[in-house]
């Protein structure tokens, strides 16, 4: 498993469960061990989510307890029409986009100026890199492109759909990505000529 | 270059199809004490659970009105009678409660039983009937010739005895040794009817009632002028519902003595509060220069001079801007509440409680802007993002109250009021969700008497 420490066995035991009606019924009606096997076998995907979308480790921490917890006590409106995860998903990313509108009501927005658009880098070495370390580079993004990178790349939301979530035009959403796009190649070839023992470029 | 990008998103996406790393195991706990803090079925059911119980509140009391509706029917009248035999009882008084069936009941006329009601005076012997076919008053051979029959006065026991009293004609309703306070049957008594010529003959004397405040008969009127601070229980990431106020007067119609109907017209100013994200350009000035728009030569001294006649040029840039803003939205309503509740009279005051829905429809709105306009920005996409109010809401309001009597037609009102919005206050999906409110309404009251 990239990332991340390795499942334990009882991580691994859980994988093996599947999410069928009685499954989700027992979780409707807060089964206490059903949740905790629920938990423990959605909780690491989860876990990288949270991670991509947030700050710091702590930040992440946060939005999975909150994620779950929305999850455990709104589970009666899961309708059963699509998969159970989606919907876990989903929550799980609207709990962190939540995250970020406090940040923006902290007034922590004003990074979003600080950086300027001057890569102009062509080489890459995300395959080389390890997500724990891509997801180092996305959390030094700032909160807005952060937010809009994850959902565009990531999670495939469409820019109408990112400006409605995140309370923006559709043209805003766009010029975040494009923005985000490249400070992270700046980021990228930053690390490139680290390793390669030249300067850091301007 | 788009390919490019293009590469590079896949590339990052796929660095993340299969990250899961294995989060702290702390987090279960916090996440346990989380979902233990909400209790299950409140969670799940807290609003029906409220309605269910305004509904239930609503019928009781819809039961009761009917049930003391029937009780007020005429089978009940008192009726003075002649028609029992002088030689019956030393205490002939009897009350005869005869239902439609035509069923009765006789307290009773016999001196061994202490609940005899009697008169003072033997030679008065009256017998108490109920039955509707017989609602005459018809005199025992050798007695009183002056009883007109067919003759009802419909006052209660109460009235009479204030009449009474002024003719010194005390109505006494006693058993043989103490005065008649069976509560009960006083209260039955109230509701009885009596032969106008008996009463000041006889010295008979009741106790009356102690004075009450507040509406003194079925059918009658007050008015109350209140205002009323409201505020909501939830309260969402980015927007705060402020407190609102109401100032409405509402009229209260008094079926009887518990039940009224309020109804009424009130103005809510009502206003949200909220970070907002606000895009826009601003055009800052970056430089001047000194542009020439003219050049002359001259020879002075065999040298050719050139003169140059400048103007400054200013040089301004647009740069994109992003800033937070917190407008406030403030909103006008109308209200018209619709309450049915149950009434208690006391001395120096009276409690009551009340349940029912309540209509709001909006008359004005003002949206802040967010940003002022100034001469050296231009602005884009500074519309205010809040989320705006809907046209209507219906709320279900539950609410008790007391009353402090200040005089015989006015009083002071203080009512705790628990409100639950039936339908979404605001338009925007995110913000959806039942909203549910105290408010705390002071007023003044008046009785039409």
């Amino acid at each position: 498993m990239q990332g991340g420490k390795k499942c334990s066995l009882k991580h691994a035991h859980f994988a093996r469960m599947i999410f069928d009606n009685a499954f989700i019924e027992k979780l409707k009606s807060r089964d206490k061990k059903a949740q905790e096997a629920f938990y423990q076998q959605l909780a690491p995907k989860m876990y990288g989510i949270c991670l991509r979308f947030a700050g710091n480790t702590e930040e992440a921490n946060d939005i999975l307890q909150e994620g779950f917890i929305r999850v455990f006590n709104h589970l009666k409106d899961f309708r059963e029409e699509g998969s159970l995860e989606g919907w876990v998903r989903r929550t799980m990313i609207n709990t962190a986009i939540n995250f970020y509108k406090k940040r923006i009501k902290q007034g922590k927005k004003t990074e979003l100026e600080n950086v300027r658009d001057k890569t102009d880098g062509k080489q890459y070495i995300i395959e080389k890199m390890a997500a724990d370390e891509l997801i180092k580079l996305i959390r030094e993004l700032p909160a807005g492109y952060r937010a809009v990178f994850n959902l565009n790349i990531i999670e495939g939301y469409t820019h109408k759909e990112i400006g409605e979530m995140l309370d923006i035009s559709e043209n805003t959403s766009k010029s975040q990505l494009s923005r985000a796009r490249k400070a992270l190649q700046k980021k990228l070839i930053s690390i490139k000529e680290k390793e390669k023992g030249g300067k850091k470029p301007e | 270059m788009e390919k490019n990008l293009n590469d590079i998103d896949q590339l990052i996406k796929a660095k993340f199809d299969d990250f899961a790393p294995v989060p702290p195991e702390h987090l279960w706990q916090g996440i346990e004490k989380g979902i233990s803090s909400r209790p299950a079925f409140f969670a799940l059911y807290g609003r029906q659970i409220v309605a269910a119980i305004v509904l239930l509140g609503l019928l009781l009391l819809g039961v009761w009105y009917f049930s003391s509706r029937s009780a007020e029917s005429p089978v009940n009248k008192l009726q003075f009678s002649d028609s029992v035999p002088a030689s019956t009882s030393d205490n002939p008084v009897t009350i005869n409660n005869t239902s439609e069936t035509g069923e009765s009941t006789t307290v009773n006329n016999t001196p061994a039983e202490n609940t005899n009601i009697t008169s003072d005076k033997p030679e008065n012997e009256f017998a108490a009937t109920t039955t509707p076919s017989e609602k005459t008053s018809t005199r025992s051979a050798g007695e009183s010739p002056e009883v007109t029959k067919n003759t009802t006065y419909n006052k209660t026991i109460s009235t009479i005895a204030t009449e009474s009293s002024k003719t010194d004609n005390t109505l006494s309703l006693r058993n043989k040794e103490e005065i008649f306070s069976i509560p009960s049957l006083s209260l039955a008594l109230t509701n009885t009817v009596l032969p106008k010529e008996k009463v000041p003959q006889n010295n008979y004397s009741v106790q009356p009632l102690p004075a009450e405040s507040g509406p003194k008969v079925k059918g009658s009127w007050a008015t109350g002028l209140y205002l009323t601070p409201e505020m909501y229980f939830e309260n969402y990431d980015s927007l705060k519902t402020l407190p609102s106020y109401t100032l409405s007067v509402e009229p209260t119609y008094y079926i009887n003595k518990h039940l009224f109907v309020r109804f009424g017209l009130g103005f809510t100013y009502g206003h949200d509060r909220g970070y907002t994200r606000i895009d826009y350009s601003s055009k800052n000035l970056v430089g001047t220069y000194e542009d020439v728009y003219d050049v002359t030569f001259d020879s002075i001294d065999g040298q050719l001079v050139a003169t140059y006649y400048t103007k400054t040029r200013e040089i301004w840039d647009t740069i994109d801007q992003v800033s937070v803003k917190e407008p406030t939205n403030t909103y006008f309503y109308i209200q018209t509440p619709l309450m049915l509740g149950y009434y208690n009279r006391s001395h120096n005051f009276n409690w009551y409680f009340y349940g029912g829905p309540s209509f709001n429809y909006m008359i004005s709105k003002s949206i802040e802007k967010p940003v002022e306009d100034l001469d050296y920005i231009e602005l884009f996409d500074v519309s205010n993002h809040l989320p705006k109010r809907s046209d209507y809401y219906i709320q279900l309001w539950l609410g008790a109250g007391v009353e402090l009597k200040v005089s015989d037609k006015v009083s002071l009102a203080l009512e705790p009021n628990y409100r639950l919005t039936l339908n979404d206050l605001y338009k925007e999906q995110s913000y959806k969700k039942a909203l549910s409110g105290f408010a705390v309404r002071f007023g003044v009251v008046y009785y039409f008497k």
